[in-house]
């Protein structure tokens, strides 16, 4: 009792983490520029393959994969943005959502293209295999690995908002766009970075996701739905919100997992739409 | 005094002629009909264009007319199909005109309910209520697969002839006139309420719901009325789907289909109910043709137009074609 | 107890035994600790024209968003001809003659102006409730929509579309609309503002034609506009009314002058 008790918080954590780590970009770069983003999950599906195909193909290792993924997919994104999204900053939410939906398409029909439609296997370095152990029991390696780097982001993100100049800068902007502006912040450039650094983090987590969830085509849209829920359940531009509706998340739909395993799935959905409902701005949402 | 009065005759003339009937709005029946005797080996692939058709149409009401935004619009199509479906492999009642119509009232009752509750929200909320409900609803049609079937499928669907005559035979011939009645049917009454001052007051509503209360409009109720209509539609479709295919799957619920149906209204266009008559038409043969060929080359290229038509902002071919119409007439 | 409405004479004070057109008690507005109104009483007569004006962000704007419903008041009392509308949400109020118009033009801009006044003519007759009969057979909804325009001097425009328009015929689409409700209160927020100064007399016009049966709130900040068409001002200032009285008498009252009127030329030859 107590070992599965202790499981599902731990893979709750683990895969929470995970939700983090992709979704906090979308949250802070919805909160600031307004912009429905669906095809936020393409960034970190693009992580993911960058990931894979370093590791096989030219046997690069797998934080400097990770790395790679962070930079590459950051600079793509920011192409994206200036090509693609600016021009839609203005646009009613349908069409920002349509825009977004036939990006999320377009990648998703390319890596089937280039990668073909099955989950590409993944192999971890031998350190991160295997159990660790914690105390009373043993856990495995690599969520415990996900957890720790869940933590340091958070602490790196927290560090960066409430102690840095431009941490305040996106503060001010996400709270009040136009007061933030009339200041002197240039929001455009603000938000060119914001989205940069969140589309990286979202490639970031899509390699660390492979171990957990698989990495095939349609994970752009498969999580797309979560990656939402973190980000309208904690509320927009909020890492306390991010975090918080990640946990919750990552917890029930592990529990889900554990205790009813043909049904599990209902229960995100019903919990994210019972929060939305009594608190539509999100939990650390702009009331 | 004189120049008042022909100042509004022509008013009059104007609002009147919004309603009247004009020569091209026959070209898609005379299509429908024309396609029927021209293709007599795809006529089962024409009822599910009627049924997409009448699928979008009921989105055109909420979307185009209200300006109400949803990701789970598949909800209703799935609840006409399974009350539809289930009528008949469980209950054993095979008549499919009642069958139909349970389907629709049974979509309709979740419509208002569903309705009265989320259509107070707005933005990015109302976004992920509706696709959140969306899933809920395949989430608990798969763990109640005793029903549903899941993903499997249900079987045993099997409808009665048409008024004791018709029956749903191999080549679908009676079937695609089912179809077709009941999208006529459906298209009139959405005419009808699109025409009227209660159609025009939605027609606010998307344009600006803020100003409405001030003009003393109560919006919630109006946009219930519409929302429980476009559900019963939804719920129609649904229902031909069951009987017509003989067969449901969870799919019916599903993110992608509530998607599709959005992207088969835009490429048309909002807010014309024709916009779902070219967009339907044009979609499910595009995919049924082509999806075949390189599923990866229709699903981009589906991308690609969906990028194009939202750039161009100028609402589907529809808009196209009076954005061109407009050029023209200004050059002559 | 409904008296006839007396002509509004300039420059008088309370009428006794009149019911005021609109009454507010303690009027408050706090957001999360900030009071933007503090405690408002302010009374219309019927008939009268009535200036709100005050310095930017004294709670001009939001006190007409109390009155009007568009904000719901943290504290206060808020009656229309006696009647307490103060829980009565915003679409009601209008429906009881309490109409505003807004600082920022609020229109259905894809839609012609005629159509602009028709859905509030339909609303305030009841025929928006009605899902089958079509627009164009409510020939009377037509004509007395046009019969405003005409009114404020739209006619021509009748059938532009409302974006197509430039700015200060817009603003006059903003008025009529509001008197296709026909109102028995009229909160005009600003209805010159954003208006080039060349295009501004028909407005002035149209408001000067406004029957007597029309009690008008404008709040503005155009002070030869204000002295010229008010019969009472009453000055706001950090969310409570500084003072209220004729014309003469704010111009001259010195407090008002130091806040706020500054010691212009042409306010002293008043």
């Amino acid at each position: 009792m107590l070992h599965a008790l202790t499981s599902i918080l731990f893979d709750g954590l683990a895969y929470a983490m995970m939700l983090f780590v992709i979704s906090v970009g979308l949250s802070i770069t919805m909160g600031l520029m307004g912009f429905i983003n669906l095809a936020h999950g393409v960034f970190a599906m693009a992580g993911g393959y960058v990931t894979v195909l370093l590791m096989y193909d030219a046997g690069v290792p797998f934080f400097v994969s990770l790395s790679v993924a962070f930079v590459s997919v950051a600079a793509a994104s920011v192409l994206a943005e200036r090509l693609i999204y600016a021009r839609f900053y203005d646009s009613s939410e349908l069409d920002q959502v349509l825009m977004s939906i036939a990006l999320v398409f377009m990648a998703i029909a390319t890596c089937t293209y280039l990668f073909g439609p099955d989950p590409l296997p993944m192999q971890l370095p031998p350190y991160l295999k295997g159990q660790v152990e914690l105390g009373f029991r043993s856990f495995p390696t690599y969520r415990f690995f996900l957890i720790c780097v869940g933590f340091v982001m958070i602490a790196l993100l927290v560090l960066v908002f409430d102690k840095t100049l431009i941490g305040a800068r996106i503060r001010a902007a996400v709270d009040n766009r136009a007061m933030a502006q009339s200041v002197g912040i240039d929001v455009r450039r603000l938000f060119t970075l914001t989205f940069a650094v969140g589309s990286g983090f979202a490639a970031l987590g899509g390699g660390l996701a492979i171990d957990i969830v698989g990495l095939q085509p349609t994970f752009a849209i498969q999580y797309l739905v979560q990656f939402l829920i973190v980000v309208a359940v904690g509320g927009l531009g909020s890492i306390r919100g991010a975090f918080a509706a990640a946990l919750i998340i990552g917890i029930v739909e592990n529990a889900g997992k554990y205790l009813w395993p043909e049904g599990g799935g209902f229960f995100i959905y019903a919990i994210t739409v019972v929060l939305l409902l009594l608190r539509p701005e999100g939990l650390y949402g702009k009331g | 005094m004189h120049g008042v009065d022909s100042r509004a005759l022509q008013a009059r003339a104007y609002l009147a002629q919004r309603h009247r009937w004009r020569l091209g709005e026959a070209l898609p029946w005379a299509l429908a009909i024309a396609a029927f005797f021209a293709f007599p080996n795809s006529v089962f692939v024409g009822t599910q264009v009627l049924i997409l058709v009448l699928f979008a149409l009921s989105l055109d009401l909420i979307l185009g007319y209200a300006g109400i935004v949803t990701l789970g619009h598949a909800a209703f199509f799935g609840i006409g199909a399974y009350a539809a479906g289930g009528l008949s492999a469980h209950l054993g009642w095979n008549e499919p005109l009642s069958g139909l119509l349970f389907a629709g009232v049974c979509a309709g009752v979740i419509g208002v309910v569903s309705g009265a509750i989320l259509l107070r929200y707005h933005g990015l909320a109302l976004i992920m209520l509706t696709l959140a409900m969306g899933i809920m609803l395949q989430e608990a049609g798969n763990a109640w697969d005793s029903f549903t079937g899941g993903y499997d499928g249900l079987y045993g669907i099997k409808p009665a002839p048409l008024l004791g005559r018709f029956e749903n035979d191999l080549y679908g011939y009676h079937y695609y006139w089912y179809a077709l009645i009941v999208l006529l049917l459906m298209f009139l009454l959405s005419r009808r309420v699109v025409h009227s001052p209660f159609g025009a007051s939605l027609l606010g509503i998307r344009e600006n719901p803020a100003r409405m209360p001030a003009i003393g409009c109560a919006v919630l109720w109006r946009k219930i009325v519409v929302y429980t209509l476009s559900a019963f539609m939804a719920g129609l479709a649904g229902g031909l789907f069951a009987q017509s295919n003989a067969y449901v799957t969870l799919e019916v619920f599903s993110f992608a289909r509530s998607g599709t149906v959005l992207i088969v209204l835009i490429l048309g266009g909002t807010g014309r109910l024709y916009g779902a008559f070219l967009g339907g038409a044009i979609y499910y043969l595009l995919e049924h043709n082509l999806a075949k060929l390189s599923p990866e080359f229709w699903q981009f290229g589906v991308g690609l137009v969906l990028l194009g038509v939202v750039s161009l902002r100028h609402n589907g071919l529809l808009g196209l074609q009076e954005h061109l119409l407009q050029r023209i007439r200004r050059r002559t | 107890m409904n008296t006839p409405l007396p002509p509004a004479a300039a420059g008088a004070a309370v009428a006794p035994g009149v019911v005021p057109a609109l009454e507010t008690r303690g009027l408050r507005k706090e957001f999360r600790g900030l009071l933007a109104v503090a405690g408002v009483d302010l009374v219309l007569q019927p008939g009268t024209r009535h200036a709100l004006i005050g310095p930017n962000g004294a709670g001009k704007t939001t006190l007409v968003n109390l009155i009007s419903g568009h904000l719901k008041a943290s504290g206060g009392e808020l009656f229309l001809y006696g009647e307490n509308i103060t829980r009565r949400p915003e679409h009601r109020r209008t429906r009881l003659g309490l109409v505003r118009t807004f600082q920022i033009n609020q229109l259905f801009r894809q839609l012609t102006v005629l159509e602009n006044v028709l859905l509030a003519v339909s609303q305030r007759t009841g025929a928006s409730r009605n899902l089958w009969r079509p627009l164009g057979r409510y020939e009377a909804l037509a004509d007395e929509a046009l019969a405003i325009l005409a009114s404020v001097g739209l006619e021509d425009d009748a059938l532009r579309r409302v974006a197509e328009l430039p700015y200060g015929r817009q603003r006059l689409v903003e008025i009529a609309v509001a008197l296709g409700l026909r109102p028995r209160v009229l909160l005009l927020d600003e209805p010159t503002a954003g208006v080039p100064s060349g295009e501004s007399e028909p407005l002035l016009e149209a408001l000067r034609a406004l029957g007597r049966d029309l009690a008008i709130l404008i709040i503005e900040h155009d002070m030869e506009m204000v002295f010229r068409f008010a019969e009472r001002i009453s000055v706001m200032m950090n969310g409570s009314l500084l003072r209220e009285g004729t014309p003469a008498e704010i111009s001259a009252d010195a407090a008002v002058r130091e806040a706020y009127l500054g010691e212009d030329d042409h306010v002293r030859s008043l």
